[in-house]
């Protein structure tokens, strides 16, 4: 394929995709930060249902490599664009 | 003096199913503000959204991370916080917390509608105070779990216990559905079930 044209699609892709997570973390989110204020720990957590949730699996609980402590997860980057489109 | 004795426990146990459960205009206002797009549902996008917010509101000293300060709250928290911790480093990091509220989610999505309607989402939170026996371990509600829980519920609005409920103990329906439910009789634990079973199936 020619180089120009993949770095094209390339670039297209990011932007895309950028522009999508932009766009879903730019909801109104006001409202979600009052409404995190007025949450009850049991409404957080769970509370009676959080309890009979299955442990979580102890496979997870390997140390983490040394390699991978700078890999973020989804959740990970998914949070931190969050964060950046609601700065208060 | 008995009756004095027997007016105040009944106050006091009065109070505390009233700090228990949430008023219907509590649990509408909650579910419209996390109901981001204003369509009458909550979607896995908007709780992701609302967990991220709740993360962010705990997260006190902005690290990322829910440490123990952070998180610290009732036995039950604490219990379900330790085995969210899958790790076991001492901290709730946001890919455990989510993980934990994606498994809140599914369960509150009784109908497997991979939305919450606003009946699931006061289930939910009703559920939540009361109790619940997941009896085949499948992690999610089944109608025989849920009338279990609901008696629980009853059991936490019912602070006269006269095996009814008043329309201020039932102050978590609104006035029309406690209408619906009494129009045969009082609300008793199975009109409870019955109502929301209605709500949820039509039937």
């Amino acid at each position: 394929m020619n180089p120009k044209l993949s770095a094209l699609f390339l670039i297209t892709s990011a932007l895309w995709l950028t522009g999508c997570q932009t766009s879903t973390a730019r909801l109104n989110t006001e409202s979600l930060t009052v409404a995190a204020v007025n949450t009850t720990p049991v409404e957080t957590f769970g509370g009676k249902i959080g309890l009979q949730l299955p442990a979580a699996e102890r496979s997870a609980a390997l140390p983490t490599p040394k390699r991978d402590t700078r890999l973020f997860t989804l959740d990970d980057k998914a949070y931190q664009a969050w964060k950046r489109a609601n700065r208060s | 003096m008995l009756r004095w004795l027997k007016l105040i426990l009944a106050l006091a146990a009065g109070a505390t199913s009233l700090q228990a459960l949430p008023d219907a205009a509590t649990l509408r206002t909650s579910f419209e503000r996390i109901d981001l797009d204003k369509n009458g549902q909550i979607s896995m996008l908007e709780w992701d959204q609302y967990s991220f917010a709740l993360f962010r509101h705990r997260d006190l000293n902005r690290n990322d991370i829910l440490e123990p300060d952070e998180i610290a709250s009732d036995a039950d928290s604490e219990n379900i916080i330790a085995r969210a911790d899958t790790n076991q480093d001492g901290v709730l990091r946001i890919k455990e917390f989510m993980q934990l509220r994606r498994a809140l989610f599914n369960v509150a999505d009784i109908n497997r509608g991979e939305f919450l309607n606003l009946m699931e989402y006061t289930l939910f939170r009703l559920i939540a105070a009361s109790g619940w026996d997941d009896t085949n371990h499948n992690g999610r509600f089944d109608f025989s779990e849920l009338r279990a829980s609901l008696v629980l519920v009853f059991g936490l609005a019912d602070t006269d216990q006269d095996k009814e409920l008043s329309p201020t103990e039932a102050g978590f329906i609104i006035p029309e559905d406690y209408a619906r439910a009494t129009a045969k009789g009082p609300l008793n634990a199975e009109a409870l079930y019955l109502l929301y079973r209605y709500h949820l199936t039509g039937e």
